[in-house]
């Protein structure tokens, strides 16, 4: 059983971690004559026939499919299919010392990077939609196998890890699947495929994200808005000046606060935001924003002391605790001073 | 009696407060590239940074995102977006910009 990997195995895990993350943000047509020869294949080596495809351009083009349907009204074989990429007892094991995340590879868990993308559907899609999808959700491959699928292809091709042969072959038919199509939902006699997206952005930290335009995009013109992997409409990202206070994000974390400003302007933050000016004083301006069912969001605006080689005095807002009752003690919290403490005899 | 103020520059998201020696500093922060560097932003790369001669300058751990910085010459902070800041010798706490997130607090980077 493996107990550890050697530096050697562990840059091969590196490389082969990027491997399958380039799969999983993959974007462009799938190469529907691969994907049915390998999907029939797997039917007919898990004990089925060779099934029928039906393909769509986005998941959800699928899941409207389903909805006339009525779900999709055939049994679903994904479960069973599946079989040859569950970890027997032995492999948990094993399983832990090849975890990327152990070894300091990648920013944030390859389950958790997986999981993104059907998030982001689930949460764009309307809602009697993501009410099926959700039913649907054990019928369907998402994307989630990769885990599994790429564990086995590392044990395989690098670890030296012996397979029964018939398991193999349906293991490598998971992983010509994964690589070309995207979502499936395998049932009986029909199979289900949906193309994968025309484009796909991600941020520095591997998160759905692109203030320019959509973070997903499909070729049936369906469209997903994100920053930093949280979900925006599309108003907000396409035309940010006509964002009100529902297209902003601020029951997020930091980042997609200051994400969000830095897309508007601050003015124009301010604005949507519906902010009142509670104080004023020679260390800035406080402002507060009434968020629904959210702690309410209080913020000093503050000035750049040096402006910028073009002559503009750039402002920044800056969070500060609810109870703060002036621009001078928000912005002396912020430097962990109260203040009475809190008097630069220099500011740049 | 009125309490006496410690001196303190602020460059951006840094301020620096005079102060008398710690009694005890963590690890020293070697320069890099001929720079101490107080703070760096991590996206900008931008960087409060000391240019001085090796023994004029140095910079020590204090808890948590806290230094201390020891000045035995006379000095000057730079930033690729603020005024610089010349500082007499002596010893300085350097503390970065927080900000408050209900999830805890974060410091900002510039």
């Amino acid at each position: 059983m493996i107990q550890h990997l050697s530096p050697e195995q562990v840059r091969t895990l590196e490389a082969h971690h990027r491997e399958w993350r380039a799969v999983a943000t993959r974007s462009g047509p799938a190469d529907r004559k691969l994907v049915q020869k390998a999907i029939g294949e797997l039917y007919v080596a898990s004990g089925y026939e060779w099934p029928s495809f039906v393909w769509h351009e986005s998941p959800r083009e699928l899941l409207t499919f389903a909805k006339n349907l009525g779900r999709f009204g055939l049994v679903p074989v994904r479960d069973s299919l599946s079989q040859p990429l569950r970890l027997e007892a032995t492999e948990v094991e094993a399983r832990k010392c090849v975890r990327p995340m152990l070894w300091g590879l990648g920013t944030v868990r390859f389950e958790e990077f997986l999981d993104q993308q059907p998030a982001l559907v689930m949460e764009t899609l309307p809602q009697p939609l993501r009410r099926l999808m959700v039913g649907s959700l054990n019928e369907m491959c998402v994307g989630l196998e990769l885990d599994l699928i790429s564990h086995h292809d590392f044990c395989e091709r690098h670890l030296g890890v012996q397979y029964e042969p018939g398991r193999l072959k349906r293991v490598r038919l998971w992983s010509e699947i994964a690589k070309s199509c995207y979502w499936w939902a395998p049932h009986e006699t029909t199979c289900f495929v949906s193309d994968r997206p025309t484009e796909i952005h991600l941020d520095a930290r591997e998160r759905l994200h692109n203030l320019k335009g959509a973070a997903m995009a499909f070729s049936d013109g369906w469209s997903l808005y994100a920053i930093h992997g949280n979900a925006v409409s599309e108003r907000l990202a396409i035309r940010p000046e006509e964002a009100t206070l529902e297209d902003l994000p601020l029951d997020s974390d930091l980042e997609v606060l200051h994400a969000t400003i830095e897309l508007l302007g601050h003015e124009r933050f301010l604005a949507a935001a519906k902010a009142e000016l509670v104080q004023e004083d020679d260390f800035g301006r406080l402002h507060l924003v009434q968020v629904h069912d959210y702690e309410p969001l209080l913020m000093v605006e503050v000035v750049n002391a040096t402006p910028d080689l073009d002559g503009k005095v750039r402002r920044h807002l800056l969070r500060v605790p609810p109870e703060t009752e002036s621009a001078h003690e928000g912005v002396a919290w912020s430097f962990g001073q109260l203040a009475a403490d809190y008097a630069p005899v220099m500011q740049t | 009696m009125k309490k006496e103020m410690l001196k303190q520059y602020r460059q951006g998201d840094v301020l620096l407060v005079e102060i008398d020696q710690p009694s005890r500093t963590g690890k020293p922060i070697n320069p890099e590239e001929g720079r101490i560097i107080l703070a760096q932003g991590e996206l900008s790369g931008h960087a409060h940074a000391i240019r001085k001669g090796e023994g004029a300058v140095k910079l020590f751990e204090g808890s948590g995102d806290r230094r201390y910085l020891l000045m035995t010459e006379i000095g000057r902070l730079e930033h690729e977006e603020h005024g610089p800041i010349v500082l007499e010798p002596g010893w300085y706490e350097v503390r970065r910009q927080r900000e408050y997130d209900p999830m805890g607090t974060v410091s900002t980077a510039d």
